[in-house]
């Protein structure tokens, strides 16, 4: 039995995958605690799981695409997030004593704090952006980012170590893909590419399943959390590139209550919905390129066709259309005709589900939450001390 | 179509209106869209150019003026802010002095 202390962003697309490999130690017999806002964790994790406090404080909204996007993501969140909570999970790592401490690549502070203890410590990357490095076009951009981490560690009074990076443990990087995805990239060993972490997801809103037609396609569109007025453009083109195929399916248009109104009888429009029981269901997923959401129709062999819009979207979106298994429109430009073509294409060109089922097929083999908690098994099991090698300071040289 | 550049000379204009023909060209988008853009344009916050479209524009820009052309290395040049606030006026700036075969002698 091992104690694993869990230190994640209060970030949906990080906390789900992060309580998936909770749930999966915990079943093999192991304790977890979290350091993470108790208002995102609680919910996924229940009342009794032991929750250190990061506080909360008000980020800047992350509203900004493109480089603008990164920039606000860098300055706005990752940066004041890791020197707001490295008082709280040196705190918990004081009173939690774990053996190993699993770090979302968002939250800089858990890897901080262990590496200054000396603690081992696993990076759990939940999106396709870190893995890739795909500013490595841009060397500035990149050596921008990687100054920030070097910063943090200074100030955290860290000795200069070349090698050290906290998005990157040298002990275990535990990615929610598996190369049907990243194609080429060629990773270290101590990198596990184990795929989508669905468990631990807590039960859905309420859905009138009663509303479904068994005759028709079933097309879910959703953009996320974003900003409301640039995904209600976007719905509102989504809308009207379904409106005219009310006789061959049905949509489940993911938008706040009379955000879209008087839509037509077969788009069915709801402010929440309960993805994953949902997936079985669906004939194709119309979104934005969120990990999770892409991770869970894949799973399940649904193909997508993606409007990505910041940070790692244009990266997944890209893995998914090249794997096959979807299509890739520009968010902020794609028309409504467009849209239609390319949701009628993944519904009616079978090649499209057959690519999304392979992917999902790796994604079934590759283990998920099973085989990241077998994994940071092995490394609280591993003597003290014993780093892996690392071949490069700033993750791998994917092609 | 001859949209209103910020700048003068009348080979400025023209190189304008051959990059938003291109700019036409990659993004699908009608000449309202393109009658205003400027000099003054940037293109991440006014655009909205993403990355799919940066690539065709580069290859664009690479068979029209020739290899000395290279947006991508262009790119590679800069940093965060600078790519943030690249404008129009910029990339003209760069295609100026480089390009090798000016459309007028087509």
């Amino acid at each position: 039995m091992s104690r694993f202390l869990l230190v994640i962003p209060p970030l949906a697309g990080h906390v789900n995958p992060a309580a998936g490999v909770g749930d999966a130690l915990a079943g093999r017999g192991h304790e977890v605690a979290w350091v993470c806002s108790e208002t995102f964790i609680r919910p996924l994790v229940g009342p009794r799981a032991t929750v250190y406090r990061t506080g909360t404080r008000l980020y800047r909204p992350l509203g900004d695409r493109g480089l603008a996007g990164l920039k606000s993501l860098w300055e706005g969140f990752i940066v004041p997030f890791a020197r707001f909570t490295l008082p709280a999970v040196d705190g918990a790592i004081e009173a939690y004593r774990p053996d190993v401490v699993v770090v979302d690549q968002h939250a800089l502070a858990g890897a901080i704090a262990a590496q200054r203890r000396g603690l081992r410590w696993a990076s759990l990357a939940p999106g396709s952006m870190e893995l890739t490095r795909p500013y490595r076009a841009l060397p500035k951009v990149d050596a921008w980012i990687s100054g920030h981490c070097v910063s943090l560690c200074a100030e955290a009074g860290l000795p200069r170590d070349e090698t050290f990076d906290p998005r990157f443990s040298p002990y275990l990087v535990l990615a929610c893909t598996t190369a049907a995805l990243t194609g080429g990239a060629a990773f270290p060993d101590h990198y596990a590419l184990v795929g989508p972490m669905l468990a631990g997801r807590a039960a859905g809103p309420d859905f009138p399943w009663d509303h479904l037609h068994p005759g028709r396609r079933l097309v879910l569109v959703t953009v996320g959390t974003l900003s409301a007025e640039i995904a209600m453009d976007f719905c509102t083109r989504a809308v009207e590139a379904l409106q005219p195929l009310g006789d061959r399916l049905q949509a489940i248009l993911v938008a706040p209550d009379g955000a879209l109104p008087d839509p037509p009888p077969h788009i069915l429009v709801m402010p929440q919905v309960p993805l994953l029981e949902l997936m079985p269901h669906l004939d194709a997923v119309v979104c934005h390129g969120g990990m999770n959401t892409v991770g869970e129709a894949l799973a399940h062999g649904v193909p997508l066709v993606i409007a990505p819009i910041r940070h790692d979207q244009p990266v997944t979106a890209a893995q998914v259309a090249e794997a096959g298994a979807g299509i890739r429109v520009r968010f902020a430009r794609v028309t409504a005709a467009q849209l239609r073509t390319a949701v009628t294409a993944v519904l009616d060109d079978t090649a499209y589900r057959s690519a999304a089922r392979r992917v999902g097929d790796s994604f079934a083999a590759a283990g998920g939450a099973a085989a990241a908690a077998e994994r940071l098994e092995q490394l609280a099991r591993s003597p003290a001390g014993q780093k892996r090698p690392v071949s490069s300071p700033m993750g791998p040289s994917a092609r | 179509m001859t949209p209103k550049p910020a700048t003068t000379g009348s080979a400025d204009v023209r190189l304008l209106a051959e990059l938003v023909e291109m700019l036409l060209d990659v993004t699908g988008e009608d000449e309202g869209w393109a009658a205003r853009i400027t000099a003054a344009t940037r293109l991440e916050g006014d655009l909205q150019l993403e990355s799919v479209e940066l690539v065709a524009l580069g290859e664009l820009l690479r068979s029209r003026y020739g290899d000395r052309v290279d947006l991508p290395a262009f790119f590679a040049e800069l940093d965060i802010d600078q790519i943030i606030g690249l404008t129009i006026g910029d990339v003209l700036a760069y295609l100026a002095p480089r390009r090798q075969t000016p459309a007028h002698r087509e």
